[in-house]
């Protein structure tokens, strides 16, 4: 069974969400396979969201605006503190914004499992790269197996992962079929998603606050996003922060390469720095 | 309504109900940015936006104490915002929602977004704005909101076309 193109335009913004039932969602996904121009839809609509969260939320943790436009910390006015992003240091680079939804933008946070550890080496995303291994068996304590976002977003929330960073995107469009995710482990609250593709598997990994800074080997901007891209022999890694999030992107090219499809991802005219 | 609910969220709808502080605490500490979007996206003007969040940080106390334990809390929290912005904003109910497909569409800007946004009718913004910030299926937005579940779709389909329909230059 298949479904004729203006269905599945009607309900590709629900896919777009995850919101469709599992057949429907299937069938969607068989269109878009089939389909350059739905996938590009898609992506599209995956950016809205993402631009949509990125202009209303920065606001929210107290940036971009004055006082006005900052909300009250909590029903118990615990210190406003809680709720201001961590002050950079003056020599980095400055404040990232970059919707939350754009975690859901395949790519852009993607990290090659069977590189990974090798790859960062002393970078910014060192420390994380023992996560990887670990979510890509999908065996490890913890792990839940699920390949509906919407599903696995709520059991995330449930096993103690902040709203925030419990979002799952959906990444058939690009042929990335979710295979379930987890808490990240040890004190760091975060998220690890895990998606295979012709049986390779990519973990991307969400954490709150910032990346240490590394001196990058290309440098890009996007839409005001700084964009940092790693060079370690062929492979290398993108990492930016996303409302209030680290995310990371991987891959087997020259770094200025990489960066580019990063930049496909956020959106928008780039100026290279 | 929405399958299980989450061990968690009946632990946290169980202190909640019992007028547990640190319960709502803990809600509004997880929700408040979430929440303070969907006000900015539906208030515009920082003033107004304070105004309607306010307004639901004020309504949280009584709202808990009411909440199913057969129901997430975000799907909760989404009914009482939602039920909220529609009393201060005087939100009427969409009498047909046209969803049309754009020929072309781009990855808009966060500006063009918020521009965009702007000239959405609020009724069907919030549903918009509750499906980004809330992330809660339409199927639960309807029984919670008593829209037929194909309002709530349409709804969320007219605005995310509206918002990727690429202009003429």
């Amino acid at each position: 069974m298949s479904l004729d193109r203006s269905t599945v335009l009607a309900m590709l913004p629900c896919f777009a969400c995850g919101d469709l039932p599992p057949e429907q969602a299937a069938l969607v996904r068989a269109a878009l396979d089939q389909d350059p121009e739905l996938r590009e839809h898609l992506a599209h609509l995956h950016g809205a969201m993402a631009a949509c969260e990125e202009a209303l939320g920065e606001g929210a943790l107290g940036e971009g605006g004055g006082d006005g436009a900052r909300p009250p910390v909590s029903v118990a006015e615990a210190p406003v503190s809680e709720l201001e992003r961590p002050v950079r240091p003056a020599a980095s680079a400055p404040p990232l914004r970059v919707g939350a939804a754009l975690l859901g933008l395949a790519a852009a946070l993607l990290l090659s499992i069977g590189t990974a550890a090798t790859v960062l080496g002393p970078r910014p995303v060192d420390a994380l790269a023992p996560n990887h291994a670990l979510a890509a068996a999908a065996d490890a304590p913890g792990f839940i197996t699920q390949s509906d976002p919407a599903a696995l977003s709520i059991a995330l929330r449930a096993a103690g992962v902040e709203p925030g960073q419990a979002g799952v995107g959906d990444l058939s469009f690009m042929g990335l079929r979710l295979v379930g995710g987890m808490k990240a482990p040890g004190d760091r609250p975060g998220s690890i998603l895990v998606y295979e593709r012709d049986g390779q598997r990519f973990v991307c990994q969400m954490y709150g606050g910032e990346a240490s800074q590394g001196a990058p080997a290309a440098l890009a901007t996007v839409g005001g996003h700084l964009l940092r891209a790693y060079q370690a022999g062929p492979t290398s890694v993108v990492v930016w922060e996303a409302f209030g999030m680290i995310c990371l992107f991987s891959g087997e090219l020259p770094a200025q390469e990489l960066l580019a499809v990063a930049i496909q991802r956020v959106g928008g005219p780039a100026a290279e720095g | 309504m929405a399958g299980p609910v989450p061990i968690e969220d009946a632990r946290l709808i169980s202190r909640l109900r019992a007028a547990d502080r640190g319960a709502l605490d803990e809600l509004w500490v997880s929700w408040r940015a979430p929440t303070w979007a969907v006000c900015r996206g539906m208030g515009g003007e920082p003033e107004r936006a304070r105004a309607l969040f306010d307004d639901i940080q004020a309504q949280l106390p009584g709202a808990v104490r009411g909440w199913s334990l057969e129901s997430p809390v975000c799907c909760q929290l989404s009914r009482l915002v939602w039920r909220r912005l529609e009393a201060r904003l005087e939100l009427p109910r969409p009498a047909g929602i046209e969803a049309s497909v754009p020929a072309r569409t781009a990855t808009p800007s966060r500006d063009e977004v918020a521009r965009r946004l702007s000239r959405v009718p609020p009724e069907l913004r919030v549903i918009y704005l509750l499906d980004v910030f809330y992330r809660c299926p339409a199927r639960t937005l309807a029984a919670l909101s008593g829209w037929a579940e194909l309002e709530v779709r349409k709804a969320r389909a007219a605005v995310a076309w509206a918002l990727v329909a690429e202009e003429g230059p």
